[in-house]
């Protein structure tokens, strides 16, 4: 594909240059850096006790934080552009891939039980979560990023409610309070999320100019 | 085919691809799900630790072979999941005693809470379940070392809970009459794990 291809296919996703504007410039030095703190800290062994030592600490906090920590950093990479990610779609499915393995309670216990899997962990979530994120989001089409949220959102549900149906524990290291907790945890992010799109869609957004049905004229009201 | 469209579909394989190897084929999405494929597939051979019963003379586990046993692992201080599996074990004990399989089938609650569990404490507990000894052995393993050797023979985690109890793996073991450890069952299908260890050869 030509870079001609890839700078239209680029702007399909309508709000990316708001994403993209720190690329190279200052911001995403400090956005790095911050990045790599953030990853630094939350690497340290006192650190990885704490955050595991609960279900809805580890799932909640310690895994967006990691997420979070590789797309500071990939922020710096946002003008590396490679022909064979224009539209973001190979960064997301690995995203979306390696996320949804730190999902299963399987892995979750090994990280646990196990100290390679832990460093996986540790490594996969920054570097194969976080950073794709950064690199892919920003081209990705306005559909693709609709169809991920909204993915996200029914995940984040269904956990949620699995967590409170299971009828034992699910990680065989946490314990059963815990699972409920994050369960309802996970089922009211998602509400909140959900909700907030569901306004957004209905009431328009407010960065945006066209929306205000305030503005209609007063002669159309029905009341 | 363009670069794009090409990572795209090496993305997706390799995705779908780490969901299947890491939940072996969409079968076990948590680890005892995991355990229980394993054992199905890989019998283990289960370590000799001493066992101290109810009774009070200890015996080698090894003791138990030539007769399938079905095991459960239990303290005799927990309110949660414990009685319900004391509960089952009940049950099949009368299965036992109805289809006359004594010396054929035994059952062995095994606690993994010795500090406390100690052999008249368990034979307490014996009487409060109604479990009869012929059936029914209720165990300690008094050696730290050799507990924690067959709790991970076995693959049963035991955490805190951190209000003097713990929280465990509740299941029914099959355990053939050589000692390997070759089924596990959900606590609800104990008539199962009857009929798998009827199916087992007892020498």
């Amino acid at each position: 594909m030509t870079s001609g291809g890839a700078t239209s296919l680029r702007s399909v996703g309508g709000g990316a240059t708001s994403l993209r504007s720190g690329g190279g410039g200052a911001t995403s030095l400090r956005s790095a850096g911050f990045g790599a703190a953030l990853l630094v800290v939350l690497v340290l062994p006192p650190c990885t006790r704490a955050l595991e030592s609960q279900l809805l600490l580890q799932q909640l906090v310690q895994v967006p934080l990691l997420a979070l920590s590789g797309w500071a950093m990939g922020r710096r990479l946002a003008d590396f552009n490679p022909h064979w990610n224009a539209d973001g779609l190979p960064g997301l499915i690995v995203a979306v891939g390696v996320a949804s393995f730190w999902m299963l309670p399987r892995a979750m216990d090994a990280a646990l039980a196990s100290l390679p899997f832990e460093i996986a962990k540790l490594a996969s979530l920054p570097l194969g979560v976080g950073i794709p994120l950064a690199l892919s989001w920003p081209r990705a089409s306005s559909l693709v990023r609709t169809f991920l949220l909204a993915n996200a959102i029914s995940m984040a549900a269904l956990v949620g409610w699995l967590y409170l149906a299971a009828p034992l524990r699910v990680c065989n290291f946490y314990l059963r309070d815990d699972q409920e907790w994050t369960g309802i945890a996970l089922l009211s992010l998602s509400a909140v999320v959900a909700l907030s799109c569901a306004l957004r869609c209905f009431l328009g957004d407010p960065s945006r100019e066209a929306l205000a049905p305030a503005r209609l004229p007063t002669g159309h009201r029905v009341d | 085919m363009s670069a794009n469209r090409v990572a795209t579909a090496i993305a997706l394989v390799a995705s779908t691809l780490l969901g299947v190897l890491a939940t072996d084929g969409l079968r076990a999405f948590t680890t005892e799900g995991a355990r229980r494929l394993d054992i199905a597939a890989r019998p283990r051979a289960l370590p000799v630790v001493r066992l101290e019963p109810a009774s009070g003379e200890t015996l080698a586990s090894d003791a138990l072979h030539g007769r399938v046993v079905l095991v459960d692992f239990i303290y005799t201080h927990c309110a949660a999941v414990c009685p319900l599996l004391s509960e089952r074990f009940g049950e099949l004990q009368s299965a036992l005693r109805e289809r006359g399989l004594e010396g054929q089938v035994e059952l062995l609650s095994v606690s993994f809470d010795p500090a406390r569990d100690t052999a008249s404490r368990l034979a307490e507990y014996g009487i409060h379940v109604s479990a009869d000894p012929a059936l029914w052995r209720l165990a300690r393993v008094p050696d730290p070392t050799e507990l924690e050797v067959w709790l991970r023979s076995f693959g049963i985690t035991v955490i805190p809970d951190g209000r003097g109890g713990f929280e465990h793996n509740a299941a029914i073991h099959v355990v053939d009459g050589r000692g390997r450890l070759v089924a596990v069952f959900d606590l609800e299908r104990g008539r199962d794990a009857l009929d798998a260890a009827l199916a087992e050869p007892r020498g």
